[in-house]
C-alpha cells in the first residue's frame, strides 16, 4: 500500500514538474536565446519562440527519464536557475 | 518506479495522452472537418446557386465592387476572394471600416455574392463549416484566450505523447506490419501503433505547427522580457516580424476607382498562369486608394505574393517590401502547412485522411487504456477510475460525431428566417452530445457503444433524405446524373454522409457482436 502511494506521489510530482517546471525552463531558455542569438531582435525572438515548444517537450522527457522525481527536480532546476541568473543578474535590470 | 528509459517513456506517453485525451479528440475531430470547411459552408447555405464552370471575370468583380460600395462606403478595406478553388461557389466579399480613434475594434462584415453574376444572395444565417473549424482552437461557450490556453496545453501534451510514443515503439517500421485483428486488447494496441506510425510525420507537424500558430499567446513572458512591457516596442516587434503594406489614412479627397479589367489582366500576365486569389482595395473611393492583388502560389507560404496598384490611375507600384527572415519564413511555412489552404482538392483529401487517422489514433489510445486495464482487473475490485473512463468513453468519443450530425440536421430544420438560428445550430451540437452523455451513464458500456454508433449511423444516413425534403440542393439535382452535370461539392457532401453512415453501421454491428454480455 505504501509502495502504491509512493508511486502515485512520484508520478504526480513528475507530471507537475513536466508541465510547470518545463514551462519555466522553456521560457527562461527562450529569453536567453532571444538575447544571445546573433540575429536582429525580432528574428531572434521569433526563433527562440519556435524552439521553445521543443525545449518544453525535451524537459518533460528528461523529467520522466530521471531515476527519481527529486533527481528530475534537480535536473530541471539547475539549468533554469543558471539561465535565469545569466538573464537577470542580481542587482542588474530586473524584469519589472 | 523506474526500470529503465523506455518503460519510463511508456509511462509518460500514457499519462500525457490520458490527461487530455477527450479534449484532444474533439480538437482533432473538428480540425479534420475544418479541411472541408468551405464545402460544408456551401452545403449549409442551400440558397447559393449550383456550381458554374465559368470562371469569374473582371466584370463580375466590378459588380461585386458595386455591391460593396452600397453596403460599406468609406471602408478602410474591401476584400474580394476570387473563386480560385472550384469548391467556392460565390465570391467572398468582406469589408472593414477604419479603426476608430478610441482604439476599439473596427467594424467588419461579409456580403455573400453569386460567383457567376456578382449579385447578392440572401442566405440563411449559419455558423457553417467555419464554426466547426473554429471550434478546434476556439472551442465554444468560453473566452477565446481561455480556449487558446486549454487547447495549447493539450497540444503540448500531444507533442510529448508523439515523441514518447516513438521512443516506446523503437521498432516503429516493423510494428507497421504487425496488425493482429480481432484479438481484443492487442488489436486496439496494434491499431493505435499502426495509425500512429503511418501518419507520424503529419501528426508531429500538425501538433507543432498548431502550437506555433498561437505562440505569442503561449509565450507572453518572452516578448515582455525582451521588449520591456512597452506597447510601442512590442508593436515594433510585430511590424519588424510582419512587414506589410502600411496603413494609410484616407485623404478625404474623393476619386473614382479605376476600371479593374486592365489591372486584373496585368496581374494575370505577371503571374505566369498562377490563379489570382484575392483582390483587396484599400481606401476605396479616395485619392489614396490602392489595389492589392494576392496571387495563389500553390505553396504553404501563399498569400505573401502581392502586387500593388494605384487605385485611381491603375498604374502598378513597386510591390510592398516583404523583408523575409529565415525565422519568419519558418513560421509562415509551418502556419501554411497547418491550415492547408494552399492544397489542391486531392491534397486536401490526404490532409483529411491523415487528420482522421489522428482522430482515431487518440480515440484508440483511450479505448486501449481501458481494454488493457480491464483484462488485468481482478474480480471484485472497484477501480472507480477505470470504470468511470470506461463508461464515459462511448459518449466522449461518439458524442462529437453525433453532435455534428445533429448540427447538420438543425441547419435544415430550424426556420431560415429565425434571427438566432446560427446560435441554435451550435446549441444543437452540444445538446446532442449531452444526450449521448446521459445515455452512456445509464447503459452498460457494452451496450452504449453499439447503440450510440447505431444512432449516429441513422443520423448521417438519413441526412440526404432530409436534404431532399427540405432543400432544392439534394442528390437528385446535384448528382452527376442530373441535368447540367450537377454539382460535385454538394453531391460529394451527401455521398460522404452516406459513406460515414455505412462505416458507423458496420462499427455498430461489430461492437455489438463482440460483447456477449
Amino acid at each position: 500500500m505504501s509502495a502504491t502511494l509512493q508511486r502515485r506521489l512520484d508520478v504526480s510530482l513528475r507530471v507537475l514538474l513536466a508541465i510547470a517546471g518545463g514551462y519555466a525552463f522553456a521560457t527562461v531558455a527562450s529569453v536567453a536565446l532571444s538575447r544571445s542569438l546573433p540575429l536582429p531582435p525580432a528574428q531572434a525572438v521569433m526563433t527562440a519562440l519556435l524552439l521553445g515548444f521543443l525545449l518544453h517537450a525535451l524537459a518533460a522527457i528528461a523529467v520522466f527519464a530521471a531515476r527519481t522525481a527529486w533527481r528530475a527536480t534537480l535536473w530541471l532546476a539547475l539549468p533554469t536557475i543558471a539561465l535565469a541568473a545569466w538573464v537577470w543578474p542580481l542587482g542588474g535590470a530586473s524584469p519589472v | 518506479m523506474n526500470k529503465g528509459f523506455r518503460p519510463a517513456m511508456a509511462g509518460l506517453h500514457t499519462w500525457s495522452g490520458l490527461l487530455v485525451g477527450w479534449l484532444l479528440y474533439f480538437v482533432f475531430f473538428t480540425g479534420t472537418l475544418g479541411y472541408f470547411s468551405v464545402e460544408i459552408d456551401r452545403w449549409m447555405q442551400p440558397e447559393l446557386p449550383l456550381q458554374h464552370a465559368t470562371p469569374s471575370t473582371a466584370q463580375v468583380v466590378d459588380r461585386a465592387i458595386g455591391q460593396l460600395a452600397q453596403v460599406a462606403p468609406g471602408a478602410e478595406r474591401w476584400n474580394i476572394d476570387l473563386p480560385y478553388r472550384k469548391s467556392v461557389n460565390g465570391l467572398r466579399a468582406t469589408w472593414r471600416m477604419p479603426t476608430p480613434a478610441d482604439g476599439t475594434r473596427a467594424a467588419t462584415g461579409l456580403v455573400p455574392l453569386d460567383g457567376s453574376s456578382g449579385e447578392r444572395i440572401p442566405t440563411r444565417q449559419t455558423g457553417g463549416g467555419q464554426l466547426l473549424y473554429q471550434m478546434h482552437y476556439r472551442l465554444h461557450y468560453i473566452e477565446a484566450q481561455q480556449a487558446y490556453w486549454i487547447v495549447g496545453f493539450c497540444s503540448m501534451l500531444m507533442l510529448v505523447s508523439i515523441l514518447t510514443g516513438v521512443i516506446t515503439h523503437k521498432k516503429i517500421f516493423k510494428d507497421f506490419f504487425a496488425f493482429r485483428p480481432a484479438a481484443g486488447q492487442r488489436s486496439w494496441r496494434d491499431a493505435h501503433t499502426v495509425l500512429g506510425s503511418i501518419a507520424l510525420p503529419f501528426h508531429l507537424v500538425i501538433t507543432y505547427s498548431g502550437l506555433v500558430l498561437l505562440m505569442f499567446t503561449y509565450s507572453p513572458l518572452v516578448l515582455d522580457e525582451i521588449y520591456r512591457y512597452d506597447d510601442d516596442a512590442q508593436n515594433e516587434f510585430f511590424t519588424d516580424a510582419n512587414p506589410r503594406l502600411p496603413e494609410q489614412p484616407r485623404s478625404g479627397v474623393a476619386a473614382p476607382l479605376t476600371p479593374l479589367a486592365p489591372v486584373l489582366d496585368h496581374a494575370r500576365s505577371t503571374a505566369h498562369g498562377a490563379p489570382l486569389w484575392q483582390v483587396s482595395i484599400r481606401n476605396p473611393g479616395d485619392a489614396t486608394a490602392r489595389i492589392v492583388i494576392v496571387r495563389e502560389r500553390g505553396t504553404p507560404q501563399s498569400g505573401t505574393d502581392q502586387l500593388v496598384y494605384d487605385g485611381v490611375t491603375g498604374q502598378p507600384l513597386a510591390p510592398a517590401s516583404l523583408l523575409r527572415s529565415g525565422a519568419r519564413q519558418t513560421r509562415d511555412t509551418l502556419a501554411g502547412l497547418h491550415k492547408g489552404l494552399f492544397a489542391s482538392a486531392s491534397l486536401r483529401g490526404l490532409y483529411f485522411l491523415s487528420s482522421l487517422m489522428g482522430t482515431v489514433l487518440v480515440a484508440s489510445g483511450l479505448i486501449l487504456w481501458v481494454a488493457k486495464r480491464r483484462e488485468r482487473l481482478r474480480e471484485g475490485r472497484r477501480a472507480w477510475g477505470l470504470r468511470t473512463i470506461e463508461r464515459l468513453n462511448p459518449a466522449m468519443i461518439l458524442g462529437p460525431v453525433l453532435g455534428v450530425a445533429a448540427y447538420f440536421w438543425a441547419n435544415r430544420l430550424i426556420p431560415a428566417g429565425l434571427a438566432s438560428r446560427g446560435l441554435w445550430e451550435a446549441h444543437t451540437l452540444f445538446i446532442a452530445w449531452g444526450l449521448a452523455l446521459g445515455w452512456a451513464t445509464l447503459r452498460r458500456p457494452q451496450r452504449a457503444w453499439p447503440e450510440l454508433l447505431g444512432a449516429a449511423a441513422a443520423l448521417y444516413g438519413l441526412l440526404p433524405v432530409l436534404n431532399v425534403l427540405t432543400s432544392e440542393r439534394h442528390l437528385g439535382v446535384t448528382g452527376p446524373w442530373a441535368q447540367g452535370g450537377g454539382d460535385a461539392v454538394l453531391a460529394g457532401f451527401d455521398l460522404t454522409t452516406l459513406a460515414v453512415a455505412l462505416a458507423l453501421a458496420v462499427a455498430a454491428r461489430f461492437s455489438g457482436a463482440r460483447s456477449p454480455r
